[in-house]
C-alpha cells in the first residue's frame, strides 16, 4: 500500500465514469494522428506529382532576348548583348549549400538544322542533351526504338517522325550529315514532338559550340524545397545566368494543403481543450465525490502533498492510457481507413513519426496540467469539516 | 504525562452566529491512560478531541504533545506528520475506505512511510489479528459487520504503534454485545502502551474508563 495503490484503486473503483474520458481523449488523440496522416500523405502525393512534373528552375544566358520560347520560357531567337554559360559553369550547381534539394540538372544546346529525307527538307530545332538527366528531369518520355549509343545517333519527336516518315533504325541527313535514328519520342503533346535531340557533346560539335550551353533545366521540386534560397544560390555563382522559377500548378495545390494544415491545427487545438476540460471535469468531480475520504486521508497523517500526489497519479493513469490506446488507434485508423477513404494504398500512407512520438506525451502532459487544479484543490479540503460531513 | 491541554479555546463563527464551543479547557494526560470524555451532544466534546488531534486550530491555548507545543511548533504539514506518528484515530462512523481491503484499510496511515510493502503488509496483518480478525484481511468493508468494521477502523488506529488514540464514539453504531467487545480490545490496547481518550455520550461506554473528564457548554464539569 502506498499513494499510487490509492490512486490505481481509485480509478479501478471508478471504470465507468473514468472510460468515458479516457474513450473521449483516446478517440481526440486518434483523430489528431489520423488528421495529421491524411495531409501527410496527400502532401507525400503532391511531392510524388512534383518529382514528376519536371523542373522548376530554367538558366538561360542572359541577354536582350526576342522571340523564341520553350516550357512557357522565352528562349533567345535574336539576342543581343548574350551572355554565355558554360557547361563548367552548369556543373558549379551541384556545389551550392542547398545541392541535396537537387534532384536533376540537364544542359541543353540549340541549334537549328536542315533536315532532309525522302525528297522532304525543313527547319527543325536540333537539341543536344545528356539523355539520363533529361530522363530524370522528364520521367514521362516514352521512347520507341532505344536511347542513342554511338555518336552519330539521334531521336526525333514524333511530328517530325509522322512528317519525314521515319522509324527508329532509319537514317536522317541533318546539314548534310547523315545520322542514325535511334528512337522517335512518342507524342508528349510538348514542343518536344518537333524536336530532333542527340548526345549533348555530339550536338556541340556538331555545331561547332563546344562547352557552350543554350539553357539549363533544374529539378528540385519538392515540398519543403527552398525554392527561393536555391534561385538565390544559383544567381550568385552563375552572374552571367538569368535563373527563371517556373510556377507549378502543384504549387497551389500545396498551398492548398498548407492551409488544410493550418485548419488541422486548429482542430487539433480544440480537441486539445475538449480533452483538457473533459480531464478537469473528471478530477473536479472526483475530488468533490471523494472529499470526506479526502478528508480520513488527511486525519490519517496524509500531507498536502500526499493528496496532490494521489490525484495526480490518477490524471497521468488516466492520459497516458488515453495517450497510449488514442496513438494506437490513430495508427490503425491511419493504416486501415484511410487507404480506402482516399483510394490509395496504404503504403501511400505518411505518419508522422514526429507526431507519433509527441502524441503520447502531449496527452500525458495535458492531463496532469488538467489535474493541478483538482489536485490542489483536494489538497486543501478541512479535514475536521469532511469527518463531520459523514 | 504524555499530553497537557491549556486554557483551549474555540470559537467558531462571529457576531450573532458566533459559536464557543470550548472556553478555557485545561487537563492532563498521563501515558498508558483511559480517558473517557462524557458530554451531551454539543457540548464541545468533539471540537475537544479534533483539537487534540492536531486537526482543529484553537482560538486561544495550548495542546502540549510529549514536549512539542503543537499548534505553536508546528505548520500545516508538521501537524500532518504529528497525527501520523502519534494519533491513532477510531471514528464512530469508522471511515473506512469502501475501494479497499481490510487489509489495506490498514495499511493506509503507513501509506505515505518508506516502508517497504511487504513490511506494511505483515504489520498491518499483525494490527488485524490483534483486534482479532485476520481472516477478514482481503474482506472489503461492504462485506463486513459493524463490529468487525469498527476492529479494522481500530486495528488501523494502532497500526503504526501511536502514542495515542483518539476515539470519537466508537460505540454509536454498534448493538449492546458488540460495544463491549470493542471497549474491551481498546482496554487491550491500552494495556499495550497506548493511551485512549474517548469521546462519548453513552454512560455505558465510560465503564472501563479509568478516569472521566465531563463536558458541556465548553467547559470542563
Amino acid at each position: 500500500m502506498n499513494l499510487r495503490t490509492i490512486a490505481f484503486n481509485s480509478l479501478n473503483r471508478q471504470k465507468g465514469k473514468r472510460s468515458f474520458v479516457l474513450v473521449a481523449m483516446a478517440l481526440g488523440c486518434a483523430t489528431v494522428i489520423s488528421l495529421f496522416s491524411f495531409i501527410n500523405s496527400q502532401k507525400k502525393a503532391i511531392e510524388s506529382q512534383f518529382d514528376e512534373y519536371g523542373a522548376n528552375i530554367i538558366i538561360l544566358p542572359k541577354s536582350d532576348n526576342l522571340g523564341l520560347s520553350y516550357g512557357g520560357v522565352d528562349i533567345s531567337g535574336v539576342m543581343a548583348n548574350q551572355k554565355e554559360i558554360r557547361l563548367q559553369d552548369v556543373e558549379r550547381i551541384w556545389q551550392i549549400p542547398n545541392k541535396n534539394n537537387i534532384r536533376a540538372v540537364s544542359p541543353k544546346l540549340f541549334g537549328a538544322s536542315r533536315v532532309e529525307n525522302n525528297g522532304f527538307q525543313s527547319e527543325v530545332l536540333l537539341i543536344g542533351i545528356y539523355f539520363q538527366e533529361e530522363l530524370r528531369i522528364k520521367p514521362w518520355w516514352e521512347i520507341e526504338g532505344t536511347l542513342p549509343s554511338g555518336n552519330r545517333d539521334i531521336v526525333v519527336g514524333s511530328d517530325v517522325a509522322d512528317k519525314l516518315q521515319i522509324n527508329p533504325g532509319d537514317s536522317l541527313t541533318l546539314d548534310g550529315t547523315v545520322l542514325n535514328v535511334s528512337g522517335v519520342l512518342l507524342p508528349t503533346g510538348s514542343q518536344d514532338d518537333s524536336i530532333v535531340f542527340g548526345d549533348f557533346d555530339m550536338v556541340s560539335s556538331f555545331l561547332g559550340k563546344e562547352g557552350s550551353v543554350s539553357m539549363a533545366e533544374v529539378s528540385a521540386l519538392c515540398s519543403d524545397c527552398p525554392i527561393e534560397q536555391i534561385t538565390a544560390q544559383l544567381e550568385a555563382i552563375l552572374p552571367d545566368a538569368n535563373i527563371k522559377q517556373i510556377r507549378q500548378v502543384m504549387q497551389q495545390k500545396m498551398q492548398t494543403i498548407d492551409q488544410f494544415e493550418r485548419f488541422a491545427f486548429t482542430v487539433t487545438s480544440v480537441l486539445i481543450a475538449i480533452g483538457a476540460v473533459l480531464i478537469f471535469t473528471s478530477m473536479m468531480g472526483s475530488v468533490s465525490e471523494r472529499k470526506q475520504e479526502i478528508g480520513i486521508f488527511r486525519a490519517l497523517g496524509f500531507k498536502k502533498i500526499h493528496v496532490v500526489s494521489i490525484i495526480l497519479t490518477e490524471s497521468f493513469v488516466l492520459s497516458f492510457i488515453a495517450g497510449l490506446t488514442g496513438t494506437a488507434a490513430g495508427y490503425l485508423i491511419s493504416y486501415l481507413a484511410l487507404p480506402s477513404l482516399l483510394d490509395v494504398e496504404s503504403k501511400a500512407i505518411a505518419v508522422s513519426p514526429v507526431l507519433a512520438g509527441v502524441s503520447l506525451p502531449v496527452v500525458v502532459l495535458l492531463g496532469l496540467g488538467a489535474g493541478v487544479y483538482p489536485a490542489l484543490k483536494a489538497a486543501r479540503i478541512d479535514p475536521v469539516t469532511a469527518i463531520n460531513s459523514l | 504525562m504524555l499530553m497537557q491541554i491549556k486554557e483551549l479555546e474555540k470559537t467558531y463563527g462571529s457576531g450573532e452566529a458566533r459559536v464557543r464551543a470550548l472556553r478555557g479547557v485545561s487537563f492532563t494526560i498521563d501515558k498508558q491512560d483511559f480517558v473517557a470524555i462524557y458530554g451531551p451532544s454539543g457540548s464541545g466534546k468533539t471540537t475537544l478531541l479534533t483539537t487534540i488531534a492536531g486537526l482543529n486550530r484553537p482560538t486561544n491555548g495550548e495542546a502540549i504533545v510529549d514536549g512539542i507545543s503543537i499548534y505553536r511548533d508546528l505548520n500545516s504539514e508538521g501537524l500532518a506528520q504529528f497525527r501520523n506518528e502519534y494519533i491513532g484515530f477510531v471514528f464512530q462512523s469508522f471511515h473506512l475506505i469502501p475501494y479497499l481491503s481490510a487489509q489495506e484499510n490498514v495499511m493506509l496511515p503507513l501509506a505515505p512511510q518508506k516502508i517497504p510493502a511487504a513490511e506494511k503488509r505483515k504489520l498491518a496483518l499483525q494490527a488485524l489479528e490483534r483486534v482479532n480478525i485476520p481472516e477478514k484481511a482481503r474482506s472489503l468493508p461492504g462485506e463486513l459487520s459493524g463490529g468487525q468494521l469498527q476492529r479494522v477502523a481500530i486495528a488501523r488506529a494502532i497500526v503504526n504503534k501511536p502514542p495515542l488514540i483518539l476515539a470519537d464514539e466508537p460505540t454509536g453504531n454498534l448493538d449492546s454485545q458488540t460495544r463491549d467487545e470493542v471497549l474491551s480490545l481498546l482496554e487491550s490496547i491500552r494495556k499495550n502502551g497506548h493511551t485512549i481518550i474517548m469521546v462519548t455520550h453513552d454512560p455505558e461506554n465510560i465503564k472501563l474508563a479509568r478516569r472521566t473528564i465531563g463536558i458541556q457548554d465548553g467547559l470542563l464539569n
